[in-house]
Order: structure tokens, then sequence, then C-alpha cells
């Protein structure tokens, strides 16, 4: 009797093993469905997305999707928004476990590529002939572009640079800087002056990366940079022009021109300080904006924009940018509502950029009288660009963003030298 | 009822529901876990089987890695010389029938009930460089020159201490409370029978409490050991990307970033996670060693299980 019940009890240990593993391998299949969506029934689309809460295009992306919601009666858009750097996480799971939404927010280039690798994106190109095309400026969607097909779509362009606070500039006499010499020389007088001459944040690694990599396109040359990059012929971290960056940097940082809490204050606090005068210039990205207009700031309607300084001998032009159309929206494979995601995606992005922060790539766009100066000032500054290069974090792939970003922290915080600065970026070429 | 409870069947029938989701929820994903962490994987795409590399890589990544174990290690050891000391002092103190004890006993186990995200933005205030609290109370007693204000956290040689001393504040009142139940639950008799003998504060403390304390103790020491192992939240909000150069890294901290953004490597940052459990299982195991070699380890080894 005894002996029979251990017996049976062990069976049940081991039945339910097999059955809890059974019960998680169906968990992931389950999950596809089948529907069928006739074309004159209402369907649902849901879309995840970033701009939420206090995010800048949070109120430009809640009234584009209210107005798509009331002009198509047979699409209902229901959204979810996530934060931020919680989102770059979660979103991953959710396209490998196919639990992801309709439509849903990502970044072009490196980030989504396993995404198109791993064939969860449905190609637009089909959607897009209807003359989309030709409302686009050329190339707002190479980041988009996987193997000549198109995956997403983007909205709007971003462009990084020093933000200016004149008032700062102006009691310490110094002069708004076109190149490195007059860039030293304004810093220098700025910190006499009892104010620090640029903020920044290395607590969050892409912030510091942000200005590190504006300085490499000047440095350097944005074609270059490009090809570097991409890891294609012509293009090498150990170029020197890379190592004459890295130097130049530690210069800002052992003069004290970068502030020195840097490690212990994040991007927030950052545009704060510079919010309150307490700074001259912050490397940041246009999304910025909308918040230094803010009322209560002191730089509220006379922020200046430059981007970084050229540098005497440096590969890079005056006009060489960093940025890009990055940000965009793409169409999950498993959606059953292609035609119907891809009308709401073509909507989203022709209109977010009428309402939001974002630069054009839309020709349709007209921008409002009520467009913050700055804002104008960007745009013009921008058009007669000659190349671009994107933040680096989102271009790179995974691993390599590590390297560089850990190589790049370990450098600025004084831990490894500017020569092992470039062996480590030398990892991330094949 | 009691028919019932003599019927193995019938026992092993309603333990089911719990060991099913027992098995579901730690046990399997245990084994996948184990399974990820052989593989060079995204988490998307192709799978491929690379053996026991993700380890090897592990074990030589003096960079990140090893240090992030060895100030996890750290973190074990301050909550288990500081912390605990601390919170049985407090303990003793408050059982000795202080007035409003009841009032202090709340006190001190607030911040356990706080959420990390709320504890972690009061040290940023309390550390911020210009003008935080810690910066200005230095500033007003002459100790800091008030040009040069100090980035606690932005410092490689001072952010390690800086984020431990929240977390070993925040679980103090945790640990007080184990031990002050503990202590409560001590029949007064043997106080009395103290008292009359004469036996001091330190003297009852050390005959008396702290050796009928000794289960609570272990209970105790297992939770901080093995919770310091697997400290993360108070850690991310404070540091955002693992401090200057990753001198405030902890093991999971890291992990999350290894396997997710930025650096998307499942296998990797599994093989990360099976080390981290194989540690918290070899600390447990040390923990009850140790207090069982104390015990004499006569009365107890018979009928232990291990695991």
């Amino acid at each position: 009797m005894k002996k029979r019940n251990i017996r049976f009890l062990a069976t049940l240990l081991a039945l339910t093993l097999c059955f809890a593993f059974v019960l998680s391998g169906c968990a992931e299949d389950t999950s596809g469905g089948s529907g069928s969506g006739g074309s004159d029934e209402k369907v649902t689309l849901r879309f995840w997305h970033i701009w939420g809460g206090q995010d800048a295009n949070a109120a430009a992306a809640k009234q584009v999707v209210e107005e798509f919601n009331a002009s198509h009666a047979n699409i209902k858009v229901e959204v979810e928004t996530f934060e931020n750097e919680a989102y770059k996480t979660m979103i991953r799971t959710a396209v490998s476990g196919d639990e992801v939404a309709d439509v849903f927010s990502t970044w072009g280039a490196g980030f989504s590529r396993p995404f198109y690798d791993a064939g969860k994106l449905l190609k637009l190109d089909d959607y897009l002939k209807d003359g989309t095309l030709n409302k686009l400026y050329g190339g707002a969607l190479s980041y988009f572009l996987y193997d000549g097909g198109t995956y997403g779509m983007t909205f709007g362009r971003n462009v990084s640079g020093f933000f200016v606070n004149p008032d700062v500039f102006e009691s310490a006499g110094a002069k708004v800087p076109a190149t490195w010499v007059e860039l030293i020389d304004a810093c220098a007088k700025i910190q006499a002056n009892g104010s620090i001459p640029i903020i920044t944040s290395s607590k969050e690694r892409w912030v510091m990366g942000m200005l590190f990599e504006g300085m490499v396109t000047k440095a350097v040359g944005a074609e270059t940079v490009n090809k570097t990059l991409n890891k294609e012929a012509g293009g090498s971290y150990g170029d020197p022009k890379f190592r004459e960056a890295i130097d130049r940097l530690s210069e800002l940082i052992s003069n004290g021109y970068i502030n020195s809490d840097m490690g212990a204050i994040d991007r927030n606090e950052a545009r704060e300080s510079f919010k309150n005068g307490e700074a001259g210039l912050y490397y940041m990205g246009s999304w910025e904006v909308s918040s230094l207009e803010e009322d209560g700031s002191t730089v509220q309607g006379k922020a200046d924009w430059i981007p970084f300084p050229t540098i005497p001998g440096g590969g890079g032009k005056a006009t060489d940018f960093n940025g890009g159309s990055i940000d965009g929206i793409v169409v999950s494979a498993n959606s059953k509502y292609p035609e119907q995601a891809a009308t709401f995606v073509k909507y989203f992005c022709e209109n977010m950029e009428r309402v939001g922060d974002y630069m054009p790539v839309w020709n349709t766009t007209e921008l409002g009288a009520n467009t913050p100066a700055v804002f104008n000032k960007m745009i013009d500054a921008t058009k007669n660009a000659t190349d671009y290069v994107i933040w680096w974090d989102t271009f790179l792939a995974g691993d390599d963003v590590t390297t560089y970003q850990d190589a790049l922290d370990n450098f600025v915080n004084g831990v490894i030298t500017a020569d092992a600065f470039v062996e480590e970026l030398k990892k991330i070429q094949p | 009822m009691e028919r019932v409870m003599k019927d193995k069947k019938a026992i092993a029938l309603f333990l089911l529901p719990a060991l099913i989701l027992f098995t579901l929820i730690i046990i399997v994903p245990l084994f996948m876990s184990l399974y990820y962490s052989v593989l060079d994987w995204n988490g998307i795409g192709e799978r491929v089987f690379v053996g026991f590399s993700n380890y090897s890589e592990l074990l030589a990544d003096t960079s990140r890695f090893l240090p992030a174990v060895r100030n996890t290690f750290i973190f074990a050891a301050a909550s288990l010389f500081i912390q605990l000391p601390f919170s049985l002092f407090l303990a003793l103190v408050l059982a000795s029938r202080v007035k409003g004890e009841r009032f202090f006993v709340t006190v001190y186990f607030i911040p356990v009930v706080l959420s990390a995200v709320v504890i972690g933005q009061l040290w940023l205030r309390i550390y911020y460089p210009r003008g935080g609290l810690l910066n200005t109370l230095l500033t007003a007693l002459g100790w800091m020159d008030p040009t040069q204000p100090k980035a606690w956290l932005g410092d490689i040689s001072s952010v390690l201490p800086a984020v431990m001393v929240p977390i070993l504040w925040q679980y103090v009142g945790y640990h007080m409370l184990l031990y002050y139940s503990g202590i409560k639950s001590i029949s007064p008799d043997i106080y009395e029978a103290a008292r009359i003998d004469g036996a001091g504060f330190w003297q009852t403390a050390f005959r008396i409490t702290i050796p009928l304390l000794k289960p609570i103790l272990q209970v105790s020491v297992t939770f901080c050991v093995v919770g310091s192992m697997k400290v993360f939240d108070l850690v991310k909000v404070m540091l955002s990307d693992g401090g200057p150069a990753g001198a405030g890294e902890v093991i999971t901290t890291l992990m999350v970033r290894r396997m997710f953004y930025p650096s998307n490597r499942y296998g990797y940052g599994s093989a990360m996670a099976i080390i981290l459990i194989f540690l918290c299982v070899v600390l447990y195991q040390a923990v009850g060693i140790v207090f069982r070699e104390r015990d004499g380890g006569k009365e107890r080894k018979r009928g232990r299980l291990r695991g």
C-alpha cells in the first residue's frame, strides 16, 4: 500500500513536469490565431509607440490618432504608449514572441535590422506606389530600407548640434563659435566668467556619445565616418583623424570646459541646467526645442543653434551634420490587416510632422507661423547639408553599440588612454 | 477531515495546482535559460549552438563582468557586516521595552514598503552635486570647498559606497522587524531569570537573546546574502547605465544591458543568469552549513533536505 502511494506520487510529479513543458511550449504558438478581415467590417488596429507621458511629441501623436479615427469610419486605432528606454528592451521581446501590436514605433538602421532578418516586418513598397513617395524628400526613408525594400516610414528628421544661450555668451564677452579655435576661446571666456561652457551627461551614455560623434563628424568628415560605420572600404577607426577627435574631446574635459559632474547628472538635469542659464552650450538633438521653449526657461524665444564647429585640418565640412530620419513606425508581418495598417502608417507619418516637433521630410508640410526661431534656424542651417551621420548607437547593431559606449565611457572617465580607445573601436570592424 | 489527510492521493491532488505553477514559473524557465546560455542568439533570429563559449568569455571579461561580480560581493559583505549588526542592535534596543516601541518599529520599517524608484529619486536628490543635501551639509560644516562640489555618483571612487548606502538603509527595517518579532517570541521567564541573576543589557543580549535567535538569524542572513546577489532596482534607478566606467555595475544590471538593449546577446545574458543562480545556490548552502556547524550539527542533520 505504502509503496504504491509513493510510486503514484512519483508518477504524478513526472507527469506534471511533462505537462508543464508541453504547456509552456504551446503558449508560444497559440497567439497567432486566425481572422477574416472583410473590407467593410470595422477593424481595430493596435498601435504601440513611445510618444506618451512627458514626451515632447505626446500631444501631437494623440491628436493625429484622434483625427485618423474620426476620418476613417472603418478603422479604429487603439494606442498604448511606453517609456522610451524600457521600450527598447520590451519591444524586442514582444516582436520575438509575435505578441507585438499591428503598428509600432521603432528606430531604423541597426536597431530594426534583427526584426527584418527574422521576417517580422511587413514590406511596405506596394502600399507606397499611390504617390506617397513623391511627397517625401529624397533619402527620407533610407534608414528603413533593408535589401532594397521599404519596411518602415518616418515623419521627420532630427539633427543634433549646440544649443546656445546668448545671455551667457554676452556676459562673458564671447563670440558664438564657428571654428574649433573660436570654440576654445569662447569656452575659456565663459569659464572665467563663472559659467559652465558645455553641459552634457555621461551618466547616460548616448548623451556624451552625441557630443563625441558631432566632433568626429567634423574631424573625420561625414563620408568617411559613414563608410567606417558601414564597415566599408575607405573608412577605418585607425584613421588618425579619429584619434584627433578623441584628443580634442580630451582637451575639452581636461580644461574643465565640460561640466565636471557629467557622470552624476542625467540628460534631463543637464537640460534643466541649461534652461536655468547655468551653461553656455548644450549639445543635443532638435527634439529638445519644445522643452527649451517652455515657460520658465531662461532661453525661451532666444536660444541659438550651431552645428559642431569646424576643426582645422579636419575632413568634415561645415555642412556635414549629425542626424537623420531614424525615428519611425513599422507594420508587424503578423498583422491581420496589413492594408489598413499601411493606410494608418502613411496618414500618421504625414500628419505627425505637421503638428509634431520634427524637421520636415514631407514636402507637403507647412510650418506654422509660431514655429520657434531656433527651429527655423536649424531648418535653414541644414538646407544645404552635404551629408549626414546618424547617431552611432542607433546605426550600429547589438554588441558593437556596447563596445563603442563602454570604450567612450571608460575614456571620458580616464580609465583608458586615447590609444586604448582607438583599439576598442577597431574591434567594431569585422 | 482526518480521513482526507491520511489519503496520500488526496494530498497529492491538492498539491498539484501549486506544483504545476511552480514547475511552469520556476523550473521550466530555469532549464530554458540553461539552454539559451549555450547559444549565440539575439533573441529573435537564428540560434547557433556555441557550447560553453559564452561562459568562457564571461570569466575572461575583466573590464565589466568580473568587476560586476566583485561589486556584487562587496554589496553582500556590506549587508552582512554592517546592515545586519545594525538591525540586530536596533531590535535589541527596541525590544527592551523602550518608550514608543511600536512607533519606532513602524518608522524603521517605512523604507521597506517604499518603492525603489521613490527611494532612488530621494537619494539622487541627496547626492545631487549642485546643492544636493549632502554637499550642502558638508559645505555648511566647512568640510567641503563650495566651488568644488563632489559628484558622488559620478566619481569612480565614491559611486559604489554611495549606491550601497541607500540599499543598506532601506532594508535595515526589514531585518530589524525579523529580529524584533523573534525576540518578542522568546519567553519572558528566561529574561526574568536573567535579571534575577543580575545580567545587564549586553550580557542578556549575548548570552540569551542572540543564541535563542539563531533560527531567525539564519533566515535573515540567507535573505541578506541571496538578496544582495540579486540587487537591481536601486542601482538601476540611481545609475542608469552602470555608473562612471561601469564602477557601480552589479551582475543584474550588467545582465539586463547585455541581454537586451543595447547588446541583444540573449545567450550571453542567459549565461550570466545561470552564473547568478549558481552563486545564489552556493551561498544559500554555505549559510546553511555555517549555521549547522554552530549548532553542533547533530539533531538537525537527520531529515534535512538539500536544495
